[in-house]
């Protein structure tokens, strides 16, 4: 005899991420990945505009100095730290430690940043 | 009809079906074992017990501790060979349950820890936190996927047995996706149903907690043993009646009136034992019957507390701390907060009694086999006369593995022999059951289900609650005749085959109709008080062993209520006594 | 007593050819919890009305649906949570083909369990040689990961689930990675080939929602990412165990 059943089976659209606040904020999450790539591009201009001479650097510092590059450049930072964030709290979960030992990693980690931003920063300046 | 060919078929999947279906499995490698159960078999009802499984550990503990705690316990009404093998084989299978890797609570060097329960002389509870029947059960039913032999049919509902000439030969099941009616043709068939606490409004049970395993052997001729005895938890929630385990009670928690006295020492469990040193058998570890039967007094004296939900005594925690608490138990902290709003670090938390466990069920012999061959019961919904008139805690986890464990083994056993029933026969009797659900499927009529199982439970709760008299028995079983009546006037709304639970929800109201008639008769027959079964009225509220040191046999009648005989109990070492706890239980002489 | 407006998606495969919304007005108080208002609607407004549950009390995993599109135990979630918005949808839960109203298949997760062995392995003591011992310090290493009740929330909030319909998910992998941190058991290389594989943990990208929707608080999440990191060095162990076969040869 034939069945009777008919499974429904939702279909799961391409804007499935919308429907929750976790699903958005894991998307934006994932984005962070755009900003950094940019940077990564960013770097590697540096680099080789530092090979090809004063000239070609200073150029290239000007390219810097210019308003949307700083604005990305600081939406590329805000998505670094956000992505930082994400990560130091994720972590600890994935080396299996205890919610309290997680908080002291968590922290630790974050002290080990800002150390050395400040020691990057004191070279830098 | 579709034919499935198996050598075994288990009805129910909770820690006893499990059991039976591995036990089974490692006695002959070449079996066929069909698990078949109206739920996945993590949804049973094993699911929900939270103390602890008995079995003997430690040193200064015996087998024959642990058989007169049970056989007292019982008020004298167990079947005393029965008890003897199963506090025997219990710490055998709670090491197996070990191997099988149930996380059991430990101590410190890493062997098993056990917890103080009511009823018990010395600490023999295996635990694990107060989740124990979640861990035993998902431990089976994970343990049960490494035997290729044991088939599972999850979401198949039993409707009836397939007996030729008193032997049975399979069952007819409905599969609950599909729709579809199966037999299931098995050499022989174990019931592993459960209780049937739903026919109760107020009980600690799930909602599948029906009684059809029980009903269908009913009819079947087979007779249900020691009905009358009901266990009322002395610690439910009001309203809701979720369990909260005697586990809080073995560890030290106080169960206190409106005035905040400890009033269990005004009922013979006396004297009162220091704050967070809980004594065995004293106090808040007395039986479950006796402490329900405190409240019940106290109630009366109105020195409950009232509330909209019915009236309350505090189960107070606050002295164990929250360490001890999250350690030992963390589910009773999550079911008071979610479903009270209650912290029990902080606040008492209001209990009632509710009902929890029938301690009666489908008679069996001693190796859980009924009267027709090849049939076997275990579990809860069996009488195998491991509980008597009351079941001490702890006690029916460890029967699930120790009985399914027999069970298992012996129904192997009745498979090898076969059978040659008439095919012809077999499909007539298929074709009945079809026939009949066909019909409850086009029934007509105004009344619902829902009012039925509704006036049902309130009662049984009036009539068979923790005091009884005669005249509210009486009243509960004209009540019931009526409702048997009605119930042939419920309209069944649903007539879509795909996972139709209401024509189902109808099924087991009626079977449980059929249940609770036989408790209710069987209460208003036994003219006496023991264990569970007290009665109020004269010359009936003093156990008497003369007339009454008797199993009841309800039997089912298809023209009006059942009939009641009596048999006799087995007893080999421990002849009856005075059923004392507190300091009269120490003063008693030793046998 | 107040009342709440529940939409509840119907569907019965012998008329509808997809979910309907019905609405239903329900008497409530502080105590009443999703399922409380199923039963009271199936007993006096809708007899029809299809779906699970067993304990209501939150350890059997029965009635998991989604309330306002999040994955929920009916039963340990409370009307009165949503008298502000004055109405909650209910829907069967997600990721799963329905086959009526708030009724879904579990098939594939119970294929997925069993596929991962969740039972101990390789341990041939028997209970006549008595328990095995183990620590407190090694229980706590798996504990957390026992206390899942198989109620499938998590594959319902998981969008790689829904994506990839194939992927174990992770209450199954939790399962089989208990099994794997549990001293009592040598079974993981046998576990370990599924959750390498295709339909292993390697789907997962760390959304992480599945252990906020766990009502038991078993963090899955946890599990997954613990095993790719043992699954990372399990591939490594074989690349340097081939290199070592070739030297050998």
């Amino acid at each position: 005899m034939a069945t009777k059943r008919k499974p429904y089976i939702r279909e799961m659209n391409s804007d499935w991420w919308r429907k929750l606040p976790y699903y958005r904020f894991y998307m934006l999450r994932e984005l962070t990945a755009v900003p950094a790539i940019w940077f990564s591009i960013l770097l590697i201009y540096g680099l080789s505009a530092l090979k090809q001479g004063e000239a070609s650097f200073a150029c290239f510092v000007q390219f810097l100095a210019n308003p949307i590059v700083l604005l990305i450049n600081v939406v590329a930072l805000m998505a670094a730290l956000l992505q930082t964030t994400t990560w130091f709290t994720l972590a600890p979960k994935v080396v299996r430690l205890s919610e309290c030992c997680a908080y002291r990693a968590k922290i630790a980690l974050w002290g080990i940043t800002g150390l050395a931003t400040i020691i990057l920063l004191f070279l830098a300046l | 009809m579709q034919i499935i060919t198996t050598d075994l078929a288990i009805v129910g999947a909770g820690g006893a079906g499990i059991r039976t279906a591995i036990a089974a499995a490692e006695k002959n490698r070449n079996i066929r074992v069909a698990l078949i159960s109206k739920v996945y078999p993590m949804r049973s009802h094993t699911v929900a017990a939270e103390g602890g499984s008995a079995g003997v550990i430690q040193d200064h503990d015996s087998f024959d501790s642990h058989f007169n705690d049970t056989v007292s316990g019982g008020d004298w009404l167990c079947e005393q060979d029965v008890v003897e093998y199963f506090v025997k084989q219990c710490p055998t299978e709670m090491v197996q349950l070990e191997q099988w890797g149930c996380p059991w609570s430990r101590k410190p060097d890493g062997t098993v820890n056990v917890r103080a329960f009511g009823g018990m002389k010395i600490e023999r509870t295996w635990f694990a936190a107060d989740k124990t029947g979640f861990h035993m059960l998902h431990t089976l039913f994970q343990t049960s996927i490494k035997y290729p032999q044991i088939t599972r049919f999850d979401e198949f509902f039993v409707l009836d047995l397939l007996v030729d000439n008193g032997r049975v030969c399979g069952l007819v099941a409905i599969n609950l996706l599909e729709g579809e009616l199966v037999q299931i043709r098995a050499n022989a068939v174990v019931m592993a149903t459960g209780g049937a606490g739903r026919v109760y409004r107020y009980n600690t049970n799930a909602s599948i907690v029906t009684g059809e395993g029980m009903g269908i052997c009913f009819r079947h001729g087979v007779p249900l043993r020691d009905m009358e005895f009901v266990q009322y938890h002395p610690t439910g929630l009001p309203g809701s009646g979720i369990l909260i385990t005697e586990a809080s009670r073995g560890e030290g928690g106080i169960l206190v009136n409106k005035d905040g006295y400890r009033y269990l020492q005004d009922y013979g469990l006396g004297p009162e034992t220091p704050l967070g040193q809980p004594k065995n058998k004293y106090m808040e570890l007395g039986p479950r019957d006796k402490v329900s039967q405190a409240f019940w007094h106290e109630w009366r004296a109105d020195r409950s507390i009232t509330t909209p939900r019915g009236d309350v005594v505090n189960l107070d925690l606050r002295h164990l701390g929250p360490q001890k608490l999250a350690e030992r138990l963390p589910f009773i902290c999550e079911l008071a907060k979610a479903y009270m709003g209650v912290d029990p670090v902080h606040e008492p938390i209001p209990v009632r009694p509710t009902a929890h466990y029938t301690m009666g069920g489908i008679e069996t012999d001693s190796q859980c086999e009924t009267r027709i061959k090849g049939l076997f019961a275990v579990g809860e919904c069996s009488s195998v006369g491991m509980h008597g008139a009351n079941r001490l805690g702890s006690n029916s986890l460890a029967e699930l593995v120790v009985f399914g464990k027999l069970a298992g083994d012996a129904a192997v056993e009745r498979c090898a022999e076969g059978h040659n029933a008439s095919d012809s026969v077999l499909e007539a009797q298929a074709a009945d059951v079809e026939k009949r659900l066909k019909t409850l499927m086009k029934q007509k009529g105004k009344e619902r289900w829902g009012t039925i199982r509704d006036e049902m439970g309130l009662s049984m709760e009036d009539g068979c609650g923790i005091y009884r008299t005669a005249e509210l028995m009486r009243t509960t079983c004209s009540k019931l005749a009526e409702l048997k009546e009605r119930v042939k006037n419920v309209g069944v709304t649903d007539q879509c085959a795909v996972f139709n639970t209401d024509v189902l929800s109808l099924y087991e109201i009626t079977q449980g109709l059929d249940i609770a008639e036989s408790m209710a008769h069987s209460a208003l027959q036994r003219k006496e008080s023991r264990g569970a079964h007290q009665r109020l009225d004269k010359g009936c509220n003093k156990r008497d062993d003369e007339h009454f040191l008797k199993h009841s046999l309800a039997f089912y009648n298809q023209s009006g209520p059942p009939r009641i005989e009596y048999s006799d109990v087995k007893i080999t070492k421990l002849p009856p006594a005075q059923r004392v706890y507190g300091a009269a239980g120490d003063a008693q002489p030793k046998k | 007593m107040k009342t709440l407006k529940m939409a509840i998606a119907r569907y019965n495969p012998e008329v509808d050819d997809k979910p309907r919304f019905e609405d239903f007005h329900v008497p409530y108080d502080n105590q009443t919890s999703l399922l409380d208002a199923l039963a009271y609607i199936k007993d006096a407004l809708a007899p029809d009305l299809t779906y699970r549950s067993s304990c209501r009390m939150a350890i059997c995993g029965s009635c998991g649906m989604m309330a306002d599109g999040i994955p929920k135990l009916a039963c340990k979630t409370f009307l009165r949570d949503y008298a502000g918005a004055g109405k909650v949808t209910l829907e069967a839960l997600g990721n799963f083909p329905i086959e009526r109203d708030l009724v879904v298949d579990l098939t594939h997760f119970l294929e997925c369990i069993e596929a991962l062995k969740p039972y101990l392995i390789g341990n041939t003591r028997t209970p006549a040689d008595g328990a095995n011992r183990q620590t407190p310090e090694q229980i706590a290493k798996f504990h957390q990961f026992t206390h899942c009740i198989n109620c499938a929330l998590c594959y319902a909030a998981c969008p790689q689930f829904g994506l990839n319909p194939a992927f174990a998910g992770p209450g199954s992998i939790s399962l089989a990675y208990r099994y794997n941190l549990d001293s009592r058991d040598n079974g993981k290389q046998e576990r370990m080939p599924m959750l390498n594989g295709p339909e292993g943990v390697w789907n997962c990208t760390f959304v992480g929602v599945c252990s906020e929707v766990c009502p038991k608080n078993v963090d899955p999440a946890a599990a997954i990412q613990q095993c790719k990191v043992e699954s990372a060095l399990d591939f490594a162990r074989s690349v340097i165990n081939c290199q070592k076969e070739k030297e050998v040869r």
